[in-house]
């Protein structure tokens, strides 16, 4: 009889505790976990102007917090890709003489539409849409056929 | 010397009893034989730890956590700062002998078999430890806000990526946001001069404890040792003999090579080329560079959670026996770890 | 404040002091550690040599025998 009330207060002791800390710990783990804030799929920003790139040249840019580039091909069109290395998060430099994009990180190598060349890197960098209005060239996340 | 501290001793004696303590430090012997050199490795540790403690906090003085003055808070310090150039050297060159001194007491505790009953947990909390002294120099390594602190911070909290599910939340935690940025710095910060400080006392504490309470380990081989030394005075004045000696070495260092401050980060500008980390984490960047990330990231962890239950999966030694397996084990990690360190050396020379 | 008194960005090198500065701080220091260190050991040997029944003075200032 006073067995089992004593392992009845333990219990009720046990979980109270267990309760408690469950309060504590979940309030710190959430502060601790920066807030997400919707970066918005259609975001666009301006990324240069028409006459800022030579062709065969690369301008870094930041979009949506991350690294990008925007590239000037030889033949005047754009392309724009996230600039952030899919293997552990570099950023990528553009090589005009080979018209690729290298991680000097770990080696990674990307085409201008993002394929992977070289590894470590298994994905392909993302690629954005670009469009010129005036002479501002805007680059947003809209989805597009990499 | 004695009349000095005699009333200070009559004070504490009339207060406390202090008859166990001298009795402990009147039995406590420490083991002679001819592995004993391994022995000073504990205390040299303990010995740095100290000085990155010192040298820490006098640069908490001046050191301030944002973007916009990390870079030029260290530069104070190196260039304006009296004695600047001398106190962050002390830091710069104490962490890597840190890391060197803390390889070396692991190693050859491993290899002595020093982690055998009845000391798993010395042992684990040793891993513990090393994990703590690899996590200060991965986050002091951001704070002076270079471009080569940059692109490593990005690369160590990007590691978690490749764990499914809680991947990018751990990622997202250790980052602070997104990508790194001015809220990685201030976590960075916290944890390098806060949260690990904190943990190291509390299992350096527990660690010196516990070897006080077991003793030195003798290694199976050396089973019938007939020499012991007194800990007090004989083998602390040779613990205190190493510790002035390495303090020698650091000041030697320090004068030769000051610590350097290479350029202050651009985020947006991609990585400079033969980019590398210091020379402790080259085996796991060549890792890296050599195969995929999923299996190279899984493979070191699943290396990294045997190497902490080695005393429970080790029997044999526990028994007393020989256990060839697991010096061989050791033997593999040891030559992987270091033939990945000089495979980077040779290709990013190349590069 | 901190930033207005610092020069340009790549002057580190000439701004620390100059190697001869810096042994002269350090080379003292060096051989003050260096003897206490040989003289640490030194006393190791003979403490240990000395009588082992011998309680061991604290602050390790009294030679015993």
């Amino acid at each position: 009889m006073a067995s089992t009330r004593r392992q009845f207060l333990n219990r009720v002791l046990a979980a109270g505790v267990a309760a408690i800390s469950a309060y504590i710990i979940y309030p710190v783990l959430r502060f601790l976990t920066p807030p997400q804030f919707a970066l918005g799929e259609q975001e666009t920003v301006v990324a240069a102007t028409t006459d800022e790139l030579k062709p065969n040249s690369a301008k870094f840019f930041k979009f949506q917090d991350k690294p990008a580039v925007l590239v000037r091909l030889p033949d005047g069109s754009y392309k724009a890709l996230s600039a952030k290395c899919t293997h552990l998060g570099c950023t990528v430099s553009f090589e005009s003489r080979k018209d690729d994009f290298l991680c000097e990180c770990h080696g990674s190598e990307f085409d201008l539409n993002g394929k992977v060349l070289r590894g470590p890197a298994a994905r392909p960098l993302p690629v954005y849409l670009v469009s010129i209005r005036g002479d501002k060239i805007y680059v947003s996340a809209g989805k597009q056929a990499a | 010397m004695k009349d000095f501290f005699g009333p200070f001793t009559a004070f504490i004696e009339e207060r406390f009893d202090l008859t166990p303590l001298r009795r402990w430090a009147r039995h406590k012997k420490v083991p002679q034989h001819k592995h004993s050199f391994w022995y000073y490795f504990g205390g040299l540790a303990l010995f740095i730890i100290s000085l990155q403690f010192v040298t820490g906090i006098l640069m908490a003085f001046y050191y301030s956590p944002t973007p916009d003055t990390a870079h030029e808070s260290v530069r104070y310090i190196m260039e304006k700062v009296h004695y600047g150039w001398l106190i962050r050297s002390m830091h710069f060159w104490g962490a890597n002998f840190l890391v060197a001194v803390v390889l070396v007491h692991m190693f050859s505790t491993y290899f002595m078999k020093a982690y055998r009953k009845p000391r798993e947990l010395m042992w684990l909390i040793g891993v513990l430890l090393a994990g703590l002294v690899l996590a200060f120099a991965f986050t002091g390594y951001l704070l002076p806000w270079t471009t080569l602190s940059y692109f490593a911070t990005k690369v160590g909290v990007n590691m978690p990526m490749v764990m499914p599910g809680i991947g990018g939340f751990l990622s997202r935690l250790l980052a602070g946001g997104e990508d790194v940025g001015a809220a990685t710095l201030t976590r960075m910060f916290t944890l390098h001069v806060v949260l690990l400080p904190i943990l190291t006392l509390v299992l350096v504490t527990a660690h010196v404890f516990l070897s006080q309470v077991f003793g030195s380990s003798v290694p199976l081989s050396q089973k019938g040792y007939s020499e012991e030394t007194r800990f007090f005075p004989t083998f602390v004045l040779r613990d205190s003999a190493v510790w002035a000696g390495m303090l020698a070495i650091l000041i030697a260092f320090v004068t030769i090579f000051p610590a350097n401050l290479s350029s202050k980060v651009n985020p947006v500008m991609p990585a400079p080329a033969g980019i590398k980390p210091e020379w402790y984490f080259l085996f796991l960047f060549q890792t890296l560079r050599t195969f995929p990330e999923i299996p190279a990231i899984a493979a070191v962890t699943i290396g990294l959670i045997i190497w902490m239950l080695v005393p429970f999966l080790d029997k044999r030694s526990a028994k007393g026996e020989r256990s060839t397996f697991f010096t061989l084990f050791g033997v593999a990690i040891l030559v992987y770890m270091i033939a990945m360190t000089m495979m980077a050396y040779i290709t990013t020379e190349v590069h | 404040m901190i930033i207005a008194a610092l020069g340009a960005a790549d002057s580190l090198a000439s701004q620390i002091p100059s190697f001869s500065d810096r042994l002269n701080f350090s080379l003292p220091l060096i051989a003050v550690l260096l003897v206490v260190s040989f003289f640490l050991l030194l006393k190791s040997y003979t403490v240990e040599r000395g009588g082992k029944e011998d309680v061991p003075g604290r602050g390790g200032k009294d030679q015993p025998g």
